[in-house]
């Protein structure tokens, strides 16, 4: 058996380094308990993981590695009761927690045994450094993690992340221990404090990889959230172009129709004349459809007819008081963004009340000094939850849903302007403000 | 007591009308009178602004609804109007008269009684609030509408308003509590500011009633939001 000179890291330090690592992922995370059942949860927690880890320190080596997944499965007990996450988040958290955990037990240990080396074993001391490594380790960890967790929201960890993050952190674990569960292996160290140090660096290139994860994981939500927002930017572009080709199609016939009731006053003989009123009759109607939003700006005609046309189909009282000309220096696609997206979205929940008497959608574009309003409400009844300031989505399963609210943000926020969402007696209101000129950049920034 | 002018032709869509806001006063204990108009040159020739809200009907026979909203917009700029129309007319430049909004045509209740809603809201929110600062021989009552801004510098405080530049000893906490639902707000540590008053906003200070007030980084997005709010709320 290989003779250690220095004492391992007492169980006390592991525990208390594994539950601080745990709070400092909960902190930044939506919880699911009120403030004061949280500090009672977690008060719990450091009982119960320093009397685990107590016992584990008694037990033999057999027993050691159920110990330890006790004490692992404690960690993602009480992460999971205290923050609002998925059953994967939570094993993510606890996989990062649980690394974290261990490099700042052992850094700290290395700590320890450099200054015991020059004095007397001291148990003060090793409470001194243990509180300031852990201050800096978790100080840090702290500070890089919140900054990348989502606020208010699930971290929506795949089953795949979850299995890289978890082996990630068994390997590190058990390439930590070979030391101890096979002090005659090829990897073990015979050289004291050694041991620690190599614990320290194994522990940390964990933690290198776990945060290589998030990065990696980071880019590819963003890539994906863009792709989403660039589809529905063309889908409403689209949907521009196609109301665009039938309005016109309708005008054209409108003034065929126009130039027909001329023949027909001109037509002297009273039968043909009556014929002729018979077939106009059936396509009076049509003239309902020729462009009836006139606000002075094109684009806008057309979206506007377009959607008041889905509109009258199922019902919504659909009101504009609308200065078109105001918007004329935005991009046609950012008009159809912008109105289409807000209107498919009030439409939408106009549509989910069952009295359509309820039904009511208001427009509204105007000025005020150097800012210009665009402002979209409806009538709602049904339960609104909200995340991150934005409507949690009341579809349970629609790719483009709740990325149509996210897309309208970002062209306010490409002509420097900014967006809100506010609901009041059963009014739900998107606001737009945007300054007047398009060149002049009021540089927001989020 | 709100005052309630309808300018409608049909008799019919006049007395439902009548018969709503009466249902609305009962419903909501709201007091209100009504005048009634059966056409646009009616109202116009005999206007009172006294008026709070005006229903307009796009369609009458002697005087339009559209041309009696120009007239009206001349004579008081404050009253809110409601064009009644039907769905044909929807190319109304409702907005070229400052209209509030329309109803379409036939008229239903829970349409009506939710415009009503919005534009007595709207009423209750031009009430202002006064404010006393002792000056050299006396007190002066400012409106809360009238001022500018308000400037902090150590113990004083400063008012700019409409009327000119008057110094106090407060706290910009403490005005900021005196006019809280006054749409005032804090631009950086040392201005509170009427969002009523912002002309327009550049990339490091605001335009407040011609002088640029510098706005701090953190407080901009909030500053932004309530901007937002208020001119999509207040205004119209």
């Amino acid at each position: 058996m290989n003779q250690i000179l220095f004492p391992d890291i007492p169980r006390i330090h592991t525990a208390l380094a594994e539950w601080l690592a745990c709070v400092v992922y909960i902190i930044p995370l939506k919880k699911r308990l009120s403030n004061r059942m949280l500090y009672i949860v977690l008060a719990g927690a450091l009982l119960l993981q320093c009397i685990i880890q107590y016992i584990a320190g008694f037990l033999s080596l057999p027993f050691w590695i159920p110990g330890m997944i006790v004490a692992v499965a404690l960690m993602y007990a009480y992460i999971y009761i205290c923050c609002d996450i998925s059953v994967r988040d939570a094993g993510y958290c606890c996989a990062r927690a649980f690394i974290t955990a261990e490099f700042a037990a052992a850094f700290e240990w290395q700590i320890y045994s450099y200054f015991i080396m020059q004095s007397r074993d001291n148990v003060w001391l090793s409470w001194i450094i243990l509180l300031i490594v852990c201050l800096i380790v978790f100080f840090l960890i702290y500070y890089l993690e919140s900054r990348r967790m989502p606020k208010n929201r699930r971290l929506g960890i795949s089953s795949r992340e979850l299995t890289s993050a978890v082996l990630i952190a068994l390997a590190v674990f058990i390439i930590n221990n070979m030391h101890f569960a096979f002090p005659e292996s090829v990897l073990s160290s015979y050289v004291g404090t050694g041991v620690f140090y190599v614990r320290t660096l194994i522990n940390f290139s964990g933690l290198i990889m776990l945060f290589a994860q998030q990065e990696q994981r980071r880019e590819m939500l963003l890539k994906y959230e863009l792709e989403s927002l660039d589809n529905i930017l063309h889908r409403q572009y689209e949907q521009y172009q196609q109301s665009k080709e039938s309005i016109d199609l309708i005008n054209h016939k409108y003034h065929d129709l126009k130039h027909l009731v001329n023949v027909i006053r001109a037509e002297k003989d009273p039968l043909k004349k009556d014929s002729y009123l018979a077939e106009m009759k059936m396509d009076y109607a049509i003239s309902l459809y020729e462009s009836q939003h006139k606000t002075g700006n094109a684009v806008l005609d057309t979206v506007l007819t377009g959607k008041s046309m889905i509109c009258a189909k199922q019902e919504i009282s659909l009101t504009s008081v609308v200065d078109g000309k105001l918007i004329d220096f935005m991009e046609v696609m950012d008009i159809c963004t912008i109105f289409g997206n807000a209107l498919d979205n009030a439409i939408e929940s106009a549509m989910r009340l069952k009295e359509n008497n309820k039904r009511l959608i208001r427009v509204a574009v105007f000025d005020q000094n150097d800012f210009i309003m665009l402002r979209f409400e409806n009538y709602y009844e049904e339960d609104l939850k909200f995340e991150d300031g934005l409507p949690k989505t009341t579809k349970s399963n629609s790719d483009y849903h709740g990325y149509g609210i996210k897309s309208i943000k970002a062209t306010a926020e490409k002509y420097g302007g900014n967006m809100t969402i506010n609901t009041s007696n059963n009014w739900f209101v998107i606001r737009i403000l945007l300054p007047k000129f398009k060149n002049q950049s009021t540089g927001i920034v989020n | 007591m709100i005052h309630i002018a309808i300018a409608e032709d049909e008799l019919k869509v006049q007395q439902l009308l009548e018969s709503y806001i009466k249902r609305y006063s009962i419903e909501n204990n709201e007091k209100f009178s009504i005048s009634l108009f059966s056409d646009g040159d009616e109202i116009v020739s005999d206007y009172n602004s006294k008026y709070d809200i005006v229903f307009l009907d796009i369609q009458m026979r002697r005087l339009d609804g559209m041309k009696a909203a120009e007239r009206i917009r001349e004579m008081d700029e404050d009253v809110i109007l409601i064009f009644i129309t039907n769905m044909a007319n929807f190319a109304i430049r409702g907005y070229a008269v400052n209209a509030m909004d329309f109803i379409l045509k036939p008229v239903p209740y829970f349409a009506f009684s939710q415009q009503l809603k919005k534009a007595i809201m709207q009423l209750s929110k031009r009430v202002e609030s006064y404010i006393a600062l002792p000056i050299e021989n006396g007190f002066i009552r400012l409106s809360s509408s009238k001022i500018y801004y308000i400037e902090s510098y150590g113990h004083r405080i400063t008012f700019h308003t409409k009327k000119g530049v008057y110094s106090t000893n407060d706290t910009l906490k403490n005005m900021e509590q005196k006019l809280v639902n006054h749409n005032f707000f804090r631009c950086n540590n040392s201005y509170l500011v009427n969002l009523a008053h912002v002309d327009s906003v550049r990339k490091n200070d605001i335009i407040v009633a011609g002088n640029p007030l510098t706005i701090s980084r953190p407080k901009k997005k909030a500053f932004m939001d309530a901007l937002a709010d208020y001119i999509g709320g207040v205004v119209k």
